[in-house]
Protein backbone atom coordinates (compact mmCIF):
# COMPACT_ATOMS: atom_id res chain seq x y z
CA UNK A 1 0.00 0.00 0.00
CA UNK A 2 2.64 2.47 1.06
CA UNK A 3 4.43 1.97 -2.43
CA UNK A 4 0.98 3.21 -4.16
CA UNK A 5 0.85 6.98 -5.44
CA UNK A 6 -1.10 9.12 -2.55
CA UNK A 7 -4.47 8.75 -4.58
CA UNK A 8 -4.47 5.19 -5.06
CA UNK A 9 -3.64 4.38 -0.90
CA UNK A 10 -6.72 6.63 -0.17
CA UNK A 11 -8.98 4.78 -2.65
CA UNK A 12 -7.09 1.60 -1.22
CA UNK A 13 -8.01 2.77 2.30
CA UNK A 14 -11.94 3.82 1.16
CA UNK A 15 -12.11 0.48 -0.15
CA UNK A 16 -11.30 -0.90 3.14
CA UNK A 17 -13.75 1.16 5.40
CA UNK A 18 -16.52 0.23 3.13
CA UNK A 19 -15.89 -3.07 3.06
CA UNK A 20 -15.76 -3.03 6.95
CA UNK A 21 -18.89 -1.31 7.57
CA UNK A 22 -20.48 -4.07 5.78
CA UNK A 23 -18.77 -6.74 7.62
CA UNK A 24 -19.82 -4.53 10.56
CA UNK A 25 -23.37 -4.55 9.33
CA UNK A 26 -23.75 -8.18 8.80
CA UNK A 27 -22.15 -8.96 12.50
CA UNK A 28 -25.08 -6.63 13.51
CA UNK A 29 -28.05 -8.11 12.06
CA UNK A 30 -26.59 -12.36 13.25
CA UNK A 31 -26.50 -10.23 16.72
CA UNK A 32 -30.05 -8.72 16.93
CA UNK A 33 -31.97 -11.38 15.10
CA UNK A 34 -30.20 -14.88 16.43
CA UNK A 35 -26.82 -14.19 19.68
CA UNK A 36 -29.22 -11.99 21.61
CA UNK A 37 -32.24 -13.72 22.07
CA UNK A 38 -29.50 -16.76 22.41
CA UNK A 39 -27.41 -15.05 25.16
CA UNK A 40 -30.61 -13.52 27.42
CA UNK A 41 -31.24 -16.99 28.22
CA UNK A 42 -28.03 -19.07 27.52
CA UNK A 43 -28.45 -22.98 28.87
CA UNK A 44 -31.82 -22.01 30.64
CA UNK A 45 -34.87 -24.06 30.46
CA UNK A 46 -38.18 -22.02 29.90
CA UNK A 47 -38.73 -23.53 33.18
CA UNK A 48 -35.67 -22.39 35.00
CA UNK A 49 -36.53 -18.61 33.13
CA UNK A 50 -39.51 -18.69 35.13
CA UNK A 51 -39.21 -20.19 38.07
CA UNK A 52 -39.16 -18.03 40.98
CA UNK A 53 -35.26 -17.49 42.76
CA UNK A 54 -34.47 -16.56 46.12
CA UNK A 55 -33.48 -12.46 45.25
CA UNK A 56 -36.33 -12.07 42.83
CA UNK A 57 -38.07 -9.85 44.97
CA UNK A 58 -34.79 -7.39 44.60
CA UNK A 59 -35.53 -7.13 40.90
CA UNK A 60 -37.86 -4.44 39.60
CA UNK A 61 -40.27 -4.13 36.93
CA UNK A 62 -38.29 -2.07 34.53
CA UNK A 63 -35.18 -4.74 34.02
CA UNK A 64 -34.37 -6.89 31.40
CA UNK A 65 -33.36 -10.11 33.22
CA UNK A 66 -31.34 -12.53 31.92
CA UNK A 67 -31.38 -16.12 33.55
CA UNK A 68 -28.46 -18.23 32.45
CA UNK A 69 -27.48 -21.56 33.21
CA UNK A 70 -24.63 -24.59 32.95
CA UNK A 71 -24.06 -28.09 34.33
CA UNK A 72 -21.38 -28.74 36.75
CA UNK A 73 -20.11 -32.23 37.53
CA UNK A 74 -19.82 -31.71 40.78
CA UNK A 75 -21.84 -31.89 43.60
CA UNK A 76 -22.84 -28.20 45.18
CA UNK A 77 -20.66 -28.20 48.04
CA UNK A 78 -17.65 -28.02 45.48
CA UNK A 79 -19.01 -25.40 43.58
CA UNK A 80 -20.54 -23.42 46.60
CA UNK A 81 -16.54 -21.86 47.91
CA UNK A 82 -15.55 -20.53 44.50
CA UNK A 83 -18.95 -18.45 44.79
CA UNK A 84 -18.67 -17.39 47.96
CA UNK A 85 -15.31 -15.90 47.56
CA UNK A 86 -16.65 -14.10 44.65
CA UNK A 87 -15.08 -10.15 44.14
CA UNK A 88 -12.63 -8.31 42.62
CA UNK A 89 -11.41 -7.51 46.83
CA UNK A 90 -11.84 -11.31 47.49
CA UNK A 91 -10.77 -14.83 44.51
CA UNK A 92 -11.79 -12.77 41.89
CA UNK A 93 -15.12 -13.45 39.06
CA UNK A 94 -13.57 -16.49 37.80
CA UNK A 95 -13.60 -15.10 34.65
CA UNK A 96 -12.00 -13.55 31.82
CA UNK A 97 -9.11 -12.10 34.22
CA UNK A 98 -6.55 -10.62 30.81
CA UNK A 99 -9.98 -8.80 29.47
CA UNK A 100 -11.34 -7.45 32.75
CA UNK A 101 -7.60 -6.19 33.15
CA UNK A 102 -7.68 -4.36 29.98
CA UNK A 103 -10.21 -2.25 31.60
CA UNK A 104 -8.32 -1.48 34.95
CA UNK A 105 -9.96 -4.09 37.51
CA UNK A 106 -6.63 -5.03 38.78
CA UNK A 107 -8.30 -8.86 38.89
CA UNK A 108 -6.83 -11.94 40.07
CA UNK A 109 -8.14 -14.68 39.86
CA UNK A 110 -7.66 -17.43 42.99
CA UNK A 111 -6.96 -20.80 41.59
CA UNK A 112 -7.46 -22.28 45.52
CA UNK A 113 -10.52 -21.81 48.22
CA UNK A 114 -9.58 -18.80 50.76
CA UNK A 115 -10.96 -20.42 53.90
CA UNK A 116 -11.18 -16.87 54.56
CA UNK A 117 -13.75 -15.45 52.09
CA UNK A 118 -16.19 -18.86 52.47
CA UNK A 119 -18.55 -16.54 55.09
CA UNK A 120 -19.80 -13.87 53.16
CA UNK A 121 -22.36 -11.52 54.97
CA UNK A 122 -25.16 -9.70 53.86
CA UNK A 123 -23.71 -6.20 53.53
CA UNK A 124 -20.43 -7.38 52.62
CA UNK A 125 -19.03 -5.05 49.62
CA UNK A 126 -18.06 -7.29 46.41
CA UNK A 127 -16.02 -5.11 44.33
CA UNK A 128 -16.33 -5.24 40.12
CA UNK A 129 -12.72 -3.89 39.84
CA UNK A 130 -9.83 -1.82 41.54
CA UNK A 131 -11.41 1.36 42.49
CA UNK A 132 -14.49 0.43 40.35
CA UNK A 133 -18.40 -0.53 40.80
CA UNK A 134 -19.49 -2.70 43.53
CA UNK A 135 -22.43 -4.69 44.70
CA UNK A 136 -23.56 -5.84 48.52
CA UNK A 137 -24.11 -9.12 49.58
CA UNK A 138 -27.73 -9.18 49.98
CA UNK A 139 -28.83 -13.07 50.52
CA UNK A 140 -27.15 -16.19 50.56
CA UNK A 141 -28.02 -19.55 52.31
CA UNK A 142 -24.41 -21.95 52.10
CA UNK A 143 -24.54 -24.29 49.57
CA UNK A 144 -27.28 -23.03 47.35
CA UNK A 145 -27.52 -19.56 46.68
CA UNK A 146 -25.72 -15.93 46.75
CA UNK A 147 -27.39 -12.42 45.64
CA UNK A 148 -26.00 -9.35 45.30
CA UNK A 149 -28.83 -7.14 44.91
CA UNK A 150 -30.94 -9.42 42.51
CA UNK A 151 -27.60 -10.89 40.74
CA UNK A 152 -28.28 -14.14 41.95
CA UNK A 153 -26.36 -17.92 42.03
CA UNK A 154 -28.51 -20.68 42.27
CA UNK A 155 -27.28 -23.89 42.92
CA UNK A 156 -29.68 -27.00 41.99
CA UNK A 157 -28.46 -30.17 42.30
CA UNK A 158 -29.94 -33.19 39.75
CA UNK A 159 -28.48 -35.92 41.13
CA UNK A 160 -25.85 -37.31 43.52
CA UNK A 161 -22.46 -36.02 41.38
CA UNK A 162 -24.17 -33.24 39.42
CA UNK A 163 -25.35 -29.58 39.77
CA UNK A 164 -27.10 -27.09 37.78
CA UNK A 165 -25.72 -23.25 38.00
CA UNK A 166 -28.50 -20.95 37.21
CA UNK A 167 -27.58 -17.90 37.06
CA UNK A 168 -29.93 -14.63 36.86
CA UNK A 169 -29.00 -10.98 36.58
CA UNK A 170 -31.38 -7.69 36.58
CA UNK A 171 -30.00 -5.48 33.75
CA UNK A 172 -30.08 -1.94 33.99
CA UNK A 173 -33.05 0.12 34.19
CA UNK A 174 -33.61 0.77 29.80
CA UNK A 175 -35.59 3.88 30.49
CA UNK A 176 -32.54 6.17 30.55
CA UNK A 177 -31.29 8.37 28.40
CA UNK A 178 -30.82 7.62 24.12
CA UNK A 179 -26.78 7.92 25.04
CA UNK A 180 -27.37 5.39 28.06
CA UNK A 181 -29.54 3.01 25.83
CA UNK A 182 -26.87 2.72 23.47
CA UNK A 183 -24.24 2.29 25.92
CA UNK A 184 -26.69 -0.62 27.45
CA UNK A 185 -27.35 -1.82 24.16
CA UNK A 186 -24.22 -1.85 22.21
CA UNK A 187 -21.95 -2.60 24.78
CA UNK A 188 -23.05 -3.47 28.57
CA UNK A 189 -25.37 -6.38 27.54
CA UNK A 190 -22.85 -8.35 25.50
CA UNK A 191 -19.91 -7.70 27.63
CA UNK A 192 -22.05 -8.88 30.43
CA UNK A 193 -22.94 -12.59 28.53
CA UNK A 194 -19.20 -12.73 28.12
CA UNK A 195 -18.03 -11.94 31.20
CA UNK A 196 -20.73 -13.90 33.12
CA UNK A 197 -20.77 -17.26 30.94
CA UNK A 198 -16.94 -16.96 31.23
CA UNK A 199 -17.38 -17.04 34.53
CA UNK A 200 -19.92 -19.87 34.91
CA UNK A 201 -17.66 -21.61 32.95
CA UNK A 202 -14.56 -20.89 35.06
CA UNK A 203 -16.79 -21.93 38.48
CA UNK A 204 -17.67 -25.39 36.40
CA UNK A 205 -13.70 -25.87 35.60
CA UNK A 206 -12.62 -25.28 38.97
CA UNK A 207 -15.48 -27.07 40.77
CA UNK A 208 -14.88 -30.00 38.63
CA UNK A 209 -11.01 -30.30 39.05
CA UNK A 210 -11.46 -30.40 42.84
CA UNK B 1 0.04 25.31 -4.69
CA UNK B 2 -1.86 25.85 -1.73
CA UNK B 3 -5.07 26.19 -3.69
CA UNK B 4 -4.58 22.59 -5.01
CA UNK B 5 -4.19 20.82 -1.80
CA UNK B 6 -6.31 22.78 0.79
CA UNK B 7 -6.51 22.28 4.45
CA UNK B 8 -9.69 20.87 3.72
CA UNK B 9 -8.78 18.02 1.66
CA UNK B 10 -5.84 17.59 4.28
CA UNK B 11 -8.20 16.85 7.04
CA UNK B 12 -10.34 14.96 5.27
CA UNK B 13 -7.93 12.58 4.26
CA UNK B 14 -6.46 12.32 7.81
CA UNK B 15 -9.73 11.27 8.95
CA UNK B 16 -10.05 8.46 6.63
CA UNK B 17 -6.65 7.32 7.73
CA UNK B 18 -7.65 7.08 11.35
CA UNK B 19 -10.79 5.82 10.69
CA UNK B 20 -8.81 2.70 8.22
CA UNK B 21 -6.39 2.70 11.07
CA UNK B 22 -9.08 2.17 13.85
CA UNK B 23 -10.57 -0.28 12.19
CA UNK B 24 -7.94 -2.10 11.77
CA UNK B 25 -6.67 -2.52 15.36
CA UNK B 26 -10.43 -3.16 16.03
CA UNK B 27 -10.63 -6.09 13.67
CA UNK B 28 -6.99 -7.32 15.43
CA UNK B 29 -8.37 -6.78 18.76
CA UNK B 30 -11.65 -8.74 17.91
CA UNK B 31 -9.64 -11.63 15.93
CA UNK B 32 -7.51 -11.77 19.63
CA UNK B 33 -10.27 -11.56 22.12
CA UNK B 34 -12.18 -14.11 19.87
CA UNK B 35 -9.37 -16.69 19.72
CA UNK B 36 -8.02 -16.99 23.21
CA UNK B 37 -11.60 -16.60 24.54
CA UNK B 38 -12.56 -19.79 22.30
CA UNK B 39 -9.66 -21.71 23.48
CA UNK B 40 -10.94 -21.20 26.71
CA UNK B 41 -14.25 -22.01 26.39
CA UNK B 42 -12.97 -25.40 24.13
CA UNK B 43 -10.73 -26.25 26.74
CA UNK B 44 -14.12 -26.17 29.34
CA UNK B 45 -16.92 -27.18 27.43
CA UNK B 46 -18.16 -30.63 26.54
CA UNK B 47 -18.39 -31.53 23.38
CA UNK B 48 -22.21 -31.33 22.77
CA UNK B 49 -22.59 -27.93 24.45
CA UNK B 50 -19.54 -26.01 22.80
CA UNK B 51 -21.22 -25.06 19.25
CA UNK B 52 -23.83 -22.19 20.82
CA UNK B 53 -21.82 -20.59 23.42
CA UNK B 54 -18.76 -20.43 21.08
CA UNK B 55 -20.96 -18.91 18.29
CA UNK B 56 -22.64 -15.98 20.56
CA UNK B 57 -18.87 -15.62 22.33
CA UNK B 58 -17.91 -14.50 19.50
CA UNK B 59 -20.85 -12.78 18.02
CA UNK B 60 -21.02 -10.66 21.34
CA UNK B 61 -17.19 -9.95 20.90
CA UNK B 62 -17.41 -8.40 17.66
CA UNK B 63 -20.90 -6.90 18.13
CA UNK B 64 -18.96 -4.83 21.18
CA UNK B 65 -15.76 -4.36 19.49
CA UNK B 66 -17.53 -2.86 16.32
CA UNK B 67 -19.36 -0.50 18.52
CA UNK B 68 -16.82 0.58 20.58
CA UNK B 69 -14.19 1.10 17.59
CA UNK B 70 -17.61 3.15 15.77
CA UNK B 71 -17.04 5.60 19.00
CA UNK B 72 -13.20 5.61 18.85
CA UNK B 73 -13.46 5.87 14.74
CA UNK B 74 -15.92 9.03 15.44
CA UNK B 75 -12.94 10.46 17.66
CA UNK B 76 -9.91 9.41 15.98
CA UNK B 77 -11.14 11.21 13.23
CA UNK B 78 -10.81 14.66 14.92
CA UNK B 79 -7.37 13.60 16.04
CA UNK B 80 -6.35 12.51 12.03
CA UNK B 81 -8.12 15.77 10.73
CA UNK B 82 -6.12 17.65 13.18
CA UNK B 83 -2.76 15.74 12.58
CA UNK B 84 -3.16 16.02 8.51
CA UNK B 85 -3.74 20.01 9.13
CA UNK B 86 -0.56 19.99 11.24
CA UNK B 87 1.92 17.64 9.10
CA UNK B 88 0.77 19.99 5.95
CA UNK B 89 1.81 22.72 7.86
CA UNK B 90 5.01 21.47 9.46
CA UNK B 91 5.75 20.08 5.90
CA UNK B 92 5.35 23.39 3.59
CA UNK B 93 7.22 25.45 6.30
CA UNK B 94 9.94 23.33 7.36
CA UNK B 95 10.36 21.32 4.29
CA UNK B 96 9.99 23.96 1.22
CA UNK B 97 12.01 21.55 -1.15
CA UNK B 98 9.90 18.31 -0.04
CA UNK B 99 12.65 16.03 0.55
CA UNK B 100 11.91 12.77 1.56
CA UNK B 101 14.05 12.15 4.86
CA UNK B 102 13.26 15.23 5.95
CA UNK B 103 9.57 14.64 5.61
CA UNK B 104 9.82 11.16 7.06
CA UNK B 105 11.54 12.92 10.57
CA UNK B 106 9.06 15.60 10.16
CA UNK B 107 6.39 12.74 10.12
CA UNK B 108 7.87 11.32 13.38
CA UNK B 109 8.62 14.30 15.31
CA UNK B 110 4.61 15.25 14.68
CA UNK B 111 3.40 11.89 15.58
CA UNK B 112 5.73 12.17 18.84
CA UNK B 113 4.25 15.29 19.96
CA UNK B 114 0.36 14.22 19.65
CA UNK B 115 1.28 11.10 20.97
CA UNK B 116 2.47 12.73 24.09
CA UNK B 117 -0.37 15.05 23.91
CA UNK B 118 -3.48 12.61 23.67
CA UNK B 119 -1.38 10.47 26.68
CA UNK B 120 -1.57 13.51 28.54
CA UNK B 121 -4.95 13.78 27.68
CA UNK B 122 -6.52 9.80 28.87
CA UNK B 123 -4.12 10.08 31.65
CA UNK B 124 -6.37 13.01 32.81
CA UNK B 125 -9.46 11.29 31.77
CA UNK B 126 -8.62 8.09 33.16
CA UNK B 127 -6.12 8.21 36.22
CA UNK B 128 -6.06 5.06 37.96
CA UNK B 129 -8.15 3.09 35.53
CA UNK B 130 -4.87 3.38 33.06
CA UNK B 131 -2.44 0.92 34.33
CA UNK B 132 0.76 -0.33 32.79
CA UNK B 133 0.42 -3.03 35.12
CA UNK B 134 -0.64 -5.88 32.71
CA UNK B 135 1.25 -6.68 29.59
CA UNK B 136 -1.78 -6.88 27.45
CA UNK B 137 -3.25 -3.50 29.68
CA UNK B 138 -0.22 -1.17 28.02
CA UNK B 139 -0.04 -3.22 24.66
CA UNK B 140 -3.48 -2.35 24.34
CA UNK B 141 -4.30 0.76 25.48
CA UNK B 142 -0.69 2.16 24.67
CA UNK B 143 1.53 0.24 22.00
CA UNK B 144 0.42 -1.35 19.80
CA UNK B 145 -2.13 2.49 19.39
CA UNK B 146 1.32 4.49 19.15
CA UNK B 147 3.05 1.99 16.60
CA UNK B 148 -0.37 2.42 14.53
CA UNK B 149 -0.70 6.04 14.99
CA UNK B 150 3.39 6.34 14.26
CA UNK B 151 3.10 4.52 11.16
CA UNK B 152 0.21 6.41 10.17
CA UNK B 153 1.75 9.55 10.56
CA UNK B 154 5.25 8.49 8.68
CA UNK B 155 3.13 6.57 6.06
CA UNK B 156 1.00 9.58 5.82
CA UNK B 157 3.28 12.19 6.10
CA UNK B 158 5.51 11.18 3.22
CA UNK B 159 2.33 10.85 0.73
CA UNK B 160 1.66 14.26 1.58
CA UNK B 161 4.96 14.83 1.29
CA UNK B 162 5.22 13.28 -2.52
CA UNK B 163 1.71 15.48 -3.64
CA UNK B 164 3.25 18.28 -2.28
CA UNK B 165 6.23 17.75 -4.19
CA UNK B 166 4.07 16.68 -7.39
CA UNK B 167 1.94 19.70 -7.44
CA UNK B 168 4.62 22.22 -6.91
CA UNK B 169 6.69 20.83 -9.71
CA UNK B 170 3.50 20.89 -11.79
CA UNK B 171 3.22 24.46 -10.66
CA UNK B 172 6.73 25.10 -11.77
CA UNK B 173 6.72 23.59 -14.81
CA UNK B 174 3.20 25.29 -15.84
CA UNK B 175 4.73 29.13 -14.47
CA UNK B 176 8.19 28.23 -17.24
CA UNK B 177 5.55 27.34 -19.83
CA UNK B 178 3.80 30.22 -19.53
CA UNK B 179 7.17 32.82 -19.35
CA UNK B 180 8.15 30.91 -21.73
CA UNK B 181 5.33 31.14 -24.58
CA UNK B 182 6.08 35.20 -23.04
CA UNK B 183 9.52 35.00 -24.23
CA UNK B 184 8.19 34.04 -27.67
Amino acid sequence: MWLNTPSEMMSQLKRFIKYTIIFYAIIALVYWVWVRPTHLKWGATTAEMNMKLPGDELISTDRVVTTRAINIKATKEKVWPWIAQTGQNRGGFNSYFWLENLFGAKMVNADNIHPEWQNPQPGDTVYYGKNQGFALVSLFRVNEYYSLGGWTFYLQPFDANNTRLLVRYPSMQVTQSKLMTLYYYGLFEPLHFIMESGMMMGIKQKAERL
Amino acid sequence: MNKNISNKTVAYNGAIVAIAAVFAYAIIVMLYVIIRSSATIYSIMPKGERGTILLTNGFSIAYSVLIFSLLMAAISSLAGAVGGVILRGSLIYFNPRFIFRKAVIISCFTALSLLILLYILFYALLKDWMTFDYVETFSFWFLIPAIIFFSACIIGGSKLNKTLETLITEHNNNDKVIINKIKK
